[in-house]
């Protein structure tokens, strides 16, 4: 059976009412199973020579975006490398906050002249309420030349933000030991998405 | 402003309740056919403990005819395992299930407290409606991984397996995900904190 068949029966000619009720179920299934992109940024250089905090992506998601039960997927992928020959490693601390908490810090590994590619994911399911969430947050760093040195990292946790207001995600980077003439990170990507 | 529906706004051409139909009809097809999208959220926290048994944690009934060729579903799903105050050594076999038959396992062992687990597997159909590309990837971490949310810790182990499967997809059928303790102790628990499965 159609979508659309009982607008098709002769015998019992359709209403107005029926034609927009078909509308409304169709419109019910845009807004509420279709995944929206509702933050990307991509391709962008930064050269870092201080041990400052350096915030590489920044979204606010208006309160009563999320509901009981929404989803939202964050994804990032960052190149670090540095130059300096003398230096036999950088330390680099990243997160992911929420409302300025951390839901994910990575600290490391030693990234190196070789170049590092540094790719986390974290997802935020509001639990049955809006003031609070499961998160699970996954990092993979790689050197660009090397997938063997690799590492691999999990969180996962309760946090408590009332999504009813407003809600400030960022990724941000600071480097802990020292910061080189030539340092550098290229913003990949990172982009969220509203699963529902 | 052209809009979509325009040519359905011309007084010399009425429209008639078919071709309405038909439009509407052609795009519940694009909706859910061809776009991305969610199918299932999980809303309701699972856990088992003091038990053997192996227990569905998450249930999902794909409806007949969401993967027939190539479509792929994926399924997203995360948690926790621990085995606390001397309950002693327990290990964890997960599964994910399509239709009843086991298409991704592995055999965990929980040697301390709150270790976070996460799940992807997808299931791809394989030019038919009748046979199946399964991909799974599960990441557990070390323990203190759940609710130590300020520094992510290392994986304490990664599998990542592939089968085939031949389930006849124009029926519903169940996609389950469950976990077996080998440890009854009541201190042995896994949890199903999140799980949600996309049409991709």
């Amino acid at each position: 059976m159609a979508f659309a068949d009982s607008l098709r029966d002769p015998l019992n000619p359709p209403s107005i009412d029926t034609i927009k009720s078909l509308m409304d179920t169709l419109e019910t299934s845009l807004d509420t199973e279709l995944i929206k992109c509702i933050y990307a940024n991509c391709n962008e250089s930064h050269v870092i020579n201080t041990l400052e905090e350096f915030i590489i992506a920044k979204h606010v998601i208006k309160g009563g975006t999320l509901n009981a039960d929404s989803i939202i997927r964050l994804s990032t992928f960052l190149t670090v490398t540095h130059d300096n020959p003398f230096a036999s490693g950088i330390n680099m601390r990243t997160q992911v906050r929420f409302n300025g908490l951390n839901v994910m810090e990575l600290t490391g590994p030693t990234y190196t002249t070789a170049g590092s590619y540094v790719d986390a994911q974290v997802i935020a399911q509001n639990d049955d309420n809006v003031a609070k969430q499961d998160v699970v947050a996954f990092a993979n760093v790689t050197e660009t030349s090397n997938i063997a040195l690799g590492e691999q990292h999990i969180v996962a946790a309760e946090h408590f933000h009332n999504t009813a207001n407003d809600l400030t995600i960022d990724v941000r980077v600071r480097f802990l030991t020292a910061a080189f003439e030539g340092t550098s990170i290229i913003h990949e990507y990172t982009f969220i998405e509203l699963l529902r | 402003m052209t809009k979509v529906a325009d040519d359905m706004r011309l007084p010399s051409t009425p429209v008639t309740m078919e071709e309405i139909a038909d439009r509407l009809d052609a795009i519940h097809s694009k909706i859910t056919t061809h776009v991305p999208r969610v199918l299932d959220i999980e809303a309701t926290e699972a856990s088992v403990s003091g038990s053997t048994t192996e227990t569905a944690l998450y249930t999902y009934t794909i409806p007949a005819n969401t993967i027939t060729t190539d479509q792929q579903v994926r399924l997203t799903a995360w948690g926790y395992s621990h085995t606390t105050g001397g309950a002693g050594t327990n290990s964890v076999t997960y599964r994910v299930k399509l239709n009843g038959n086991t298409c991704g396992t592995q055999i965990l062992t929980i040697d301390g407290n709150n270790h976070a687990w996460r799940l992807f597997s997808i299931i791809q159909g394989d030019d038919s409606s009748s046979a199946q590309n399964i991909y799974t990837q599960f990441h557990i971490g070390d323990s203190d991984s759940w609710d130590n949310f300020a520094t992510l810790t290392v994986i304490d182990d990664t599998f990542i397996g592939t089968c085939d499967q031949t389930v006849d997809m124009t029926s519903a059928r169940d996609l389950v995900l469950s976990f077996q303790h080998s440890n009854a102790n009541a201190a042995c628990e896994t949890a199903l904190r999140g799980a949600f499965v996309e049409l991709l």
